[in-house]
């Protein structure tokens, strides 16, 4: 097993993610390939290239890992330990991501809203969210345009840095929070 | 450029200053030629192995796709990516379900229903022919300098 999936069954554990057999549900194959995006791009080394078009964030090497050991993902059975800085972001993950509301009835949607956006903000960092939502609508066009809105508000908290906290950024955060309600 | 090439060895030898009855130039023309044509036949006998039912730009994209994203792709994800009505997209995926080089598979998302699409072996096998087939043309373009 490559070290990389060892990490993402570390994830899975950590987050109390009981999935069935990727090499049998298709749920599970897309929850992984989505979760493992968001912890690489939050700057958990994982060395997985993903694509975004189509089916993404995607890649066909984690497909390969999963498929060549899918029982792990049941057992959960791994021997791999993060590191502090790794368990700061998969707790960012778990609080604005894995325990948000919309995941109660949006589960897959919200998650393959989150890393679409995350994945376009990583290629285009300047990107306003206007030309943001337009651009993930062009790519996604079945994700509801209120769940696009949510996932925005859900990357910029998971990309936000207690630095950043200033008085315009505050104002800005609390019409998200608003738009949310 | 490698025809053109062989165009001039052809005619320099011919002539009487390399008339030195080193080289049976025939055999050597004859030689040159042997690939192209052995090229041209083999993609005459190949295209009969492809079933040509399949060799149509989306169905072909199809086979391709779902050849790259072995979890398998939703209805849904193939409409905006090629850009094609429900009914269009629907009746190619059904002619690969019949041929069986597709497979539909159902399953509970978000409290709904989804459909998604896998290659079967045999579409990975009918997609390996059209690209070995492809590339025969391609060998073949190779030597004329196509542009």
């Amino acid at each position: 097993m490559s070290k990389n999936f060892k990490k993402i069954i570390s994830a899975l554990k950590y987050w109390n993610i009981y999935l069935k057999r990727p090499d049998k549900a298709y749920g599970s194959r897309f929850k992984i390939q989505k979760l493992a995006y968001l912890c690489q791009s939050m700057g958990i080394p994982l060395n997985y290239q993903f694509t975004l078009y189509l089916s993404g964030p995607y890649s066909t090497r984690l497909t390969q890992d999963y498929f060549s050991a899918p029982q792990l993902v049941e057992t959960l059975e791994t021997d791999y330990v993060f590191n502090e800085k790794d368990i700061e972001i998969l707790d960012k993950i778990n609080e604005y991501v894995l325990i948000h509301p919309i995941n109660n009835t949006y589960e897959s949607e919200f998650l393959e809203a989150v890393s679409t956006i995350r994945y376009l903000k990583n290629i285009y960092p300047d990107m306003l969210d206007d030309e943001l939502f337009a651009k993930t609508k062009e790519i996604k066009q079945h994700l509801k345009d209120s769940i696009i809105v949510i996932a925005t508000n859900a990357v910029k908290k998971l990309l936000f840095k207690p630095e950043f906290l200033t008085e315009e950024v505050q104002k800005e955060i609390d019409i998200w929070d608003k738009a949310e309600d | 450029m490698l025809r053109f090439f062989n165009i001039i060895i052809y005619f320099l030898f011919k002539s009487k200053s390399f008339n030195l009855n080193i080289l049976n130039l025939d055999d050597y023309w004859e030689k040159m030629n042997f690939n192209q044509d052995e090229l041209i036949k083999k993609i005459f006998e190949k295209k009969n192995q492809i079933n040509s039912d399949t060799f149509t730009l989306t169905r072909c994209i199809l086979l391709a796709l779902n050849s790259y994203f072995i979890d398998g792709l939703q209805f849904r994800e193939l409409k905006t990516a090629l850009k094609i009505s429900d009914g269009n997209l629907a009746s190619n995926l059904n002619y690969l379900i019949k041929l069986g080089y597709i497979n539909k598979n159902e399953m509970e998302f978000d409290n709904k229903k989804l459909r998604y699409y896998t290659i079967t072996d045999n579409g990975k096998e009918e997609l390996k022919k059209i690209l070995n087939w492809l590339e025969l043309i391609k060998k073949l373009l190779e030597e004329v300098d196509y542009e």
